[in-house]
């Protein structure tokens, strides 16, 4: 089956969602997220450096240049301390959401 | 931590945007090399593989969004296009020194101007609650007199019949102290005053305390022997001897007990009193009314008003009119606030200096837009592409003035130094009594003054040339531009208006020059009743403790006058108790023998003690009868001179051999009148203010005189050699003030020589613009029409033509400019008016003569782009498209 194009605004939650365990770079981003919903979301390069480049700006995420695992120069991305609040509160909000929509869907 | 971090990531990318973009360059490769990786992993051809993950990442765009997230767009653009403007500046040296110089220059005028303006007219005086502070002072309109100094006893009755003020304090400002003891005598300025001055003023020593009541007259105590010593005068005499209280110094032979020092900050009346003595006075003027020689200040009790406190003292004098007929007769009081008093003699001319100023500078903006506008014009084509791509109007402004933040801001920091500069030269020119002068630096209002004038400069110059790119849209400009780069006719108009606007302003500040000019010409053809040429003066003050009877000091100042006379460079020498022009007067009534003095008006007039010699030695002409000789002494007859005003008094007959008295009551004392001669200007050379009576030295001696002394040669070398001739006399004698009488003429015109000046040069600067921006104007105009020339000339024009329409329009640009300005000088004529001597405010000749020289300014600047129109080889000028 064809991945699945992300859903508006979920992009951030999914990229600090992958940065909780451990900071990487942004290939690494996107394989993982890959990898975590079963091959079926895929992130667009187009939007993944931008929105790493906008977390970065609001605070969320930090970014420091380090060696990838094959001795690359690469930037690797954190997850900052309002970063981790952020993810939980994005975490509670997309809970709740896809419960209704859930719901709606099995209702109907 | 999280809002460093976020700084820190903003500032970086706003700062080095290129090392930004470097890392995320490096950054997407890493990405597109593992996405090649994977495809070749996956069995495609390694270039396959590239073109594929090049197709799957995406363009440019996500460089640009990864930038525009990280950018807050706006101070990203303000920096970009500030950058922007440094490159421009340094592309173009020339330009941008044009530029900085005009701001640096209008914004160094500007605000040395406005720190002058708001340090003298606007900060608040240096005491607490300073808007309740007030003078009062009597007034006498009967005798001629609008305003006059205080007279004792009304402050006393006002003290306990007001219900308006606080307190009120009186003073004596001119007691002056020879000071004795440590190193040279010492001439010092200081004043009596009530003890309560200070607690009205809100005032606290440094060290030690102020006056007590039981030091102070006014409130019943006595008189003590205490002293209140400036900053100033502590640390230059006394090395700012913490111990300084408690010592006995020597105010004119007297012991007097240092009870405190002032702050540093204190100068009151002025910067030129260096020590305070508690108020004495005579008890019986109390009862006989009649000493007017003080000055005074009253608190406000909170939320009074002026006008009512003017009410209550108007009620107070019509009762003291009532009860003291003789004396209180026609006085009446007024309340004047303290800080508008003070400055009262210099508001007018500093606003209109401000004026002058700030016209200069807009003046100067007017190049300035007219340049910009000019290269903006020569950037027509990148403007109106970026106005095409969707660049919004606000956009294009917002780019033009963020081109010129950093030519704005290397003006604005040169003229501020220069403003700083300026001050520091400037301040010790002014005239001394001038009024809070001591006051002037650049304090925080200017600074933020010139703030404000930068942004106004960066509006009025920015905008121009945004709306002339902006202006007409793409299609018009891209017609003008297949056209042949001709200008649009909107475009020159707005350069025209700008010029006229700069014709009309500099001849508003030329005509003002012109008239301040006559005027100051005026005052120099005033002749004040002597001469002043040759003459040495200086100021003599005979104490009183050594000299204790008027016999001892008629003695001493004849010994003086004599050993002066003596020296072999003097031609004469004479004594008086007030030099003309110098400041200071001594006033009083006199009544003629047989005339009412209510007939005569001499309610007010200059009294003179003089030697013999003083009226030979200012060259004053005697012009009836004799003038005094060694023979009037204390022991003769009674004799007074009186000047020529005084003697129209009797119409035609002869003065002479009349009798004169000072008119104070129960004084009946005759003096005969021996001679009349020429009046004098004493107070001011703009205004005559009092008649003068003379009495002779010996018979009414004064502690405090003048010497006066004629020279053979230079009188400005005489200085060393008359101070020799004093302290061989008296060694402890203190001189001071000793200048030659010219410089004592030219102190006097100080203030109005200042404002003269200052005008002129402004007018100066301003024309100097103003021919630049005329000549920008008509040079631009006959480039744009080089070809329209070349094509004329070959069709058989002659050059004469030519020449004449390029001449005529700067003529036009003049002709509208120059009604403009006229008719803003006739407008503003009023408040000039007010600081022209003689000259009529609406002066034809110095109008004529302003417009005149404007005129022969514009048609240089019109004349040499005329010649190169009309020099144009039509040949060139067509195949130059």
């Amino acid at each position: 089956m064809k991945p699945i194009d992300l859903v508006q605004g979920t992009l951030d939650l999914l990229i600090l969602k992958a940065l909780a365990v451990e900071p990487m770079h942004g290939w690494a981003i996107a394989k993982r997220i890959r990898m975590l919903s079963n091959d079926v979301l895929a992130v667009q390069q187009g939007s993944l450096y931008p929105a790493l480049h906008r977390l970065e700006q609001q605070g969320w995420v930090s970014a420091k240049w380090g060696v990838s695992e094959q001795n690359r120069r690469a930037r690797f991305y954190a997850l900052t301390r309002a970063g981790r609040k952020q993810l939980d509160l994005e975490s509670a909000l997309w809970e709740r959401l896809a419960a209704a929509i859930t719901l709606v869907v099995r209702t109907a | 931590m999280r809002v460093i971090d976020i700084l820190q990531h903003r500032l970086r990318a706003l700062l080095r945007p290129g090392a930004s973009d470097r890392e995320l360059d490096e950054e997407l490769q890493l990405h597109v090399d593992r996405l090649v990786e994977e495809h070749i992993e996956a069995g495609m051809s390694p270039d396959e593989a590239r073109a594929v993950a090049r197709r799957e990442f995406g363009g440019v765009q996500i460089v640009e969004a990864c930038r525009d997230a990280r950018r807050i767009m706006w101070i990203g653009n303000a920096w970009q296009d500030a950058r922007y403007g440094v490159r421009l500046m340094t592309r173009a040296p020339g330009f941008a020194a044009a530029v900085i110089l005009t701001i640096a220059l209008g914004i160094c005028a500007t605000t040395a101007m406005f720190s002058v303006v708001d340090s003298v007219l606007l900060q608040p005086l240096p005491y607490r609650e300073p808007d309740r502070l007030v003078n009062l002072w009597n007034t006498s309109p009967k005798r001629g007199l609008p305003r006059a100094y205080v007279g004792s006893a009304n402050v006393a009755d006002w003290k306990v019949r007001n219900h308006v003020f606080e307190d009120i304090a009186m003073l004596r400002a001119v007691a002056n102290f020879n000071l004795t003891g440590q190193g040279e005598p010492e001439r010092l300025f200081g004043s009596r005053v009530s003890a309560n001055l200070f607690p009205i003023l809100g005032v606290t020593p440094l060290i030690g305390r102020t006056f007590t009541r039981d030091e102070d007259q006014l409130s019943g105590g006595t008189d003590e022997r205490v002293a209140l010593l400036t900053y100033g005068l502590w640390v230059r005499r006394f090395g700012a001897d913490p111990a300084i209280v408690g010592r006995t110094i020597h105010l004119s032979g007297e012991p007097f007990t240092v009870v405190g020092v002032m702050r540093e900050d204190f100068a009151y009346p002025t910067r030129e009193y260096q020590i305070y003595v508690p108020l004495t006075f005579d008890p019986r003027e109390l009862v006989e009314r009649t000493n007017y020689s003080y000055l005074s200040v009253a608190r406000l009790k909170p939320g009074v008003t002026v006008q009512r406190a003017q009410a209550e003292l108007d009620v107070i004098s019509a009762d003291l009119e009532r009860e003291h007929p003789r004396q209180n007769d026609g006085i009446g009081a007024e309340v004047a606030p303290m800080l508008t008093d003070t400055v009262s003699t210099v508001r007018t001319p500093l606003y209109v200096l401000l004026a002058a100023v700030a016209t200069m500078l807009l003046i100067g903006c007017a190049n300035l837009a007219n340049l910009l506008v000019a290269r903006a014009l020569a950037r027509q084509r990148e403007l109106s592409v970026r106005a095409a791509l969707g660049a919004s109007r606000a956009r294009l402004i917002a780019q033009s003035i963020g081109e010129l933040l950093p030519m704005l801001a290397a003006g604005g920091a040169a003229g501020l130094l220069g403003a700083a500069w300026a001050i520091d030269v400037l301040v010790p020119l002014l005239p001394a009594d001038m009024p809070r002068v001591e006051n002037v630096g650049l304090h925080l209002p200017a600074l933020l003054f010139t703030i404000a004038a930068l942004a106004l400069i960066a509006l009025c110059v920015g905008i121009w040339p945004a709306l002339a790119a902006s202006r007409g849209g793409l299609s018009a400009t891209v017609s003008d531009l297949s056209r042949g780069n001709s200008e649009s006719a909107v475009r020159s108009r707005t350069r025209d208006v700008l010029v006229i606007g700069q014709i009309a302003a500099t001849l508003w500040l030329v005509i003002g020059a012109a008239l301040l000019l006559r005027s100051f010409s005026e005052l120099r053809k005033v002749n004040p009743g002597f001469n002043a040429e040759k003459v040495y003066s200086l100021h003599l003050a005979f104490a009183r403790s050594k000299y204790p009877k008027d016999a001892d000091i008629a003695a001493l100042g004849n010994r003086i006058v004599d050993r002066v006379t003596a020296l072999p460079e003097v031609e004469l020498a004479g004594l008086v108790n007030r030099l003309p022009l110098a400041g200071g007067n001594q006033t009083g009534g006199i009544a003629f023998e047989g005339i009412d003095p209510k007939v005569t008006g001499t309610g007010n007039v200059d009294y003179r003690s003089v030697t013999p010699d003083y009226f030979r030695t200012l060259q004053i002409p005697l012009q009836a009868g004799r003038a005094f000789t060694a023979y009037d002494r204390e022991t003769a007859p009674a004799v007074a001179i009186i000047d020529e005003q005084l003697a129209r008094l009797f119409d035609r007959a002869n003065p002479v051999g009349r009798r004169v008295r000072i008119a104070v009551p129960g004084f009946d004392h005759w003096m005969t009148i021996v001679g009349v001669v020429g009046h004098i200007r004493h107070d001011r050379i703009d205004a005559d203010t009092r008649p003068q009576i003379y009495f002779p030295f010996e018979q009414r001696a004064q502690d405090r005189m003048a010497l006066v002394v004629r020279s053979r040669n230079d009188p400005a070398a005489l200085g060393a050699a008359l101070a020799g001739a004093i302290r061989s006399v008296d060694p402890e004698q203190p001189v001071y003030d000793a200048r030659t009488l010219s410089a004592v003429v030219d102190r006097a015109l100080g203030q109005r020589w200042l404002q003269t000046s200052l005008l002129a040069a402004f007018a100066a600067i301003a024309v100097v613009l103003a021919s630049i921006g005329v000549y920008g104007v008509i040079a631009y105009a006959v480039s744009q029409r080089r070809r329209e020339f070349g094509i004329r000339l070959a069709l058989g024009a002659r050059r004469v033509e030519i020449m004449r329409d390029v001449l005529m329009r700067g003529l036009v640009l003049f002709g509208v400019g120059g009604v403009v300005g006229l008719l803003a000088a006739a407008a503003s004529a009023r408040v000039l008016g007010s600081l022209l001597f003689n000259v009529s405010r609406f002066d034809v000749s110095s109008f004529a003569a302003a417009t005149a020289v404007l005129f022969v300014v514009a048609l240089v600047a019109c004349a040499l782009p005329a010649r190169r129109a009309a020099s144009v080889d039509p040949s060139v000028a067509l195949r130059a498209e």
